[in-house]
C-alpha cells in the first residue's frame, strides 16, 4: 500500500498543474478549483488499484474531474433564482481576473466556459491534452461520432464568440 | 468543385481523417481560398484554446497532493472493523447488565407482605392448628419492626406516642374549677 501511494502521490504531482487549469475552466468560481482537485484526486486514489493505464493518468483524473466539477456546479446551479435562471441557459460565470491576466486568453476560457457542459468538458480536454477524437470518446465514455460531432459544434461556436469579441488577427495566439 | 462539409474541414485540421479524405480535402484545399481560410482558423483555434490554458495561473503549494493517511487503508476493512466494533459493544455491555442484575437482592418488600406470602403464613391462616406454634411470633417481631419504622420520624421530632386505648379513655384536665353553688345575693 504504501508503494502504492508513492506511485500514486508522484504521478498526481505530474498532473496537478494541469488539473486545476482544467479545473479552472470547468468549475463555477476560484474557490471551488481546490475543492474540486483534491476530491478529484481523492476518488482516483480509492480506484487506483484499477487503472490499468490504457489512458494516461491525466485523462483518467480528468474524467473524474469532469463528474466533480459537473456535480459541484449542479449544486451552485440551484442556488440560482428560479425566476432569473428560467430566461437564459445557465453557464459559467466569467473568471477571475486574477487567474488569468492576460485579456484575449481571458476571452477564449470565457468563451468555452459559456458552452453546454458537455462541449465545455470535450473541448477543454482537446486543448488540454491534444487527444485524438478516440481517446477523448474512451476517457468520456461516450462515441466517436458524438465527440466529432459535438466538438465540431463547440469550435463552431467560439470562432463566431471571439469574433464577436473583435479579437483580430496579428498576435501569435489570438489570430482572428 | 464543391466545396467541403464544415465538419469535415474540422476533423481535417484536427487530424481525424483517414489518408483517402486528406487527400482529397487537400487537393480541395490547393484550388479553394474560403475552405483554406476555415482549416487555418481551425487550427489557431486549437492553438489559442492551448496557449490560453497554459496562461491559467496555478498557485503553488508547498505539497501540492496530500492523501491522509486514512484513505490509505482498504476499504474491504470497514465493514469488518464496524462489525467488531459492533461484538466489542454487545459483550461489554452484555457483561455490564449480567454483572449489575444478576447478584442484585430481591426487591425489598414490607414485613406483612413477606410474612403473608410465606408458606408457613398461607397455612397458619387457613389451618386452626398452626395458630400458636413459633410462626406467629415470627409475624409479630415483623409487625414490631414495621411499627418501629412507622414512630421512628414521630420520636425524632420528640412527638409522644400514646396507645389507642389511653387516647379513648383521655379525660382532659378539668380546667375551669367548679364554681360553687350561686346564692342569692342579699341585696
Amino acid at each position: 500500500m504504501g508503494n502504492l501511494k508513492g506511485d500514486f502521490e508522484s504521478e498526481a504531482e505530474a498532473v496537478y498543474p494541469a488539473l486545476v487549469r482544467a479545473a479552472t475552466v470547468l468549475c463555477w468560481s476560484r474557490s471551488d478549483v481546490e475543492d474540486a482537485v483534491q476530491e478529484t484526486l481523492m476518488s482516483a486514489f480509492k480506484s487506483y488499484s484499477s487503472f490499468r493505464g490504457d489512458s494516461s493518468f491525466l485523462t483518467w483524473t480528468y474524467a473524474i474531474l469532469a463528474r466533480v466539477a459537473s456535480a459541484a456546479n449542479r449544486q451552485r446551479f440551484r442556488r440560482i433564482p428560479a425566476d432569473y435562471a428560467a430566461d437564459r441557459p445557465v453557464q459559467l460565470p466569467p473568471v477571475d481576473g486574477t487567474v488569468i491576466v492576460d485579456e484575449e486568453a481571458r476571452c477564449l476560457i470565457d468563451a468555452v466556459r459559456s458552452l453546454p457542459e458537455r462541449q465545455r468538458e470535450m473541448v477543454t480536454l482537446h486543448f488540454l491534452q491534444e487527444l485524438s477524437y478516440g481517446e477523448i470518446a474512451e476517457a468520456l465514455g461516450i462515441s466517436v461520432g458524438t465527440v466529432k460531432a459535438t466538438i465540431f459544434a463547440a469550435k463552431t461556436f467560439l470562432r463566431s464568440a471571439l469574433a464577436k469579441k473583435d479579437i483580430r488577427k496579428g498576435a501569435t495566439h489570438v489570430l482572428f | 468543385m464543391s466545396c467541403f462539409d464544415p465538419e469535415s474541414l474540422t476533423a481535417f485540421a484536427d487530424g481525424e481523417l483517414d489518408a483517402s479524405a486528406v487527400a482529397a480535402i487537400e487537393r480541395h484545399l490547393h484550388d479553394c481560398a474560403s475552405c483554406r481560410q476555415f482549416v487555418d482558423e481551425m487550427r489557431r483555434l486549437d492553438a489559442c484554446g492551448r496557449s490560453a490554458l497554459r496562461t491559467i495561473h496555478v498557485m503553488p503549494h508547498g505539497r501540492s497532493v496530500v492523501i491522509p493517511e486514512t484513505a490509505t487503508r482498504p476499504r474491504v476493512l470497514r465493514p469488518v472493523a464496524l462489525a467488531a466494533a459492533a461484538i466489542i459493544f454487545v459483550t461489554v455491555s452484555g457483561a455490564f447488565w449480567f454483572v449489575a442484575f444478576r447478584h442484585r437482592e430481591p426487591r425489598p418488600v414490607s414485613a406483612p407482605i413477606q410474612a403473608a406470602k410465606s408458606p408457613s403464613a398461607t397455612d397458619r391462616l387457613n389451618t386452626a392448628q398452626d395458630k400458636q406454634p413459633a410462626s406467629g411470633d415470627d409475624f409479630r417481631a415483623s409487625s414490631d419492626e414495621t411499627f418501629e419504622r412507622w414512630a421512628e420520624p414521630y420520636r425524632r421530632l420528640r412527638i409522644p406516642l400514646v396507645p389507642l386505648e389511653e387516647v379513648a379513655n383521655h379525660k382532659p384536665p378539668e380546667i375551669l374549677p367548679t364554681l360553687p353553688a350561686t346564692t342569692k345575693p342579699n341585696i
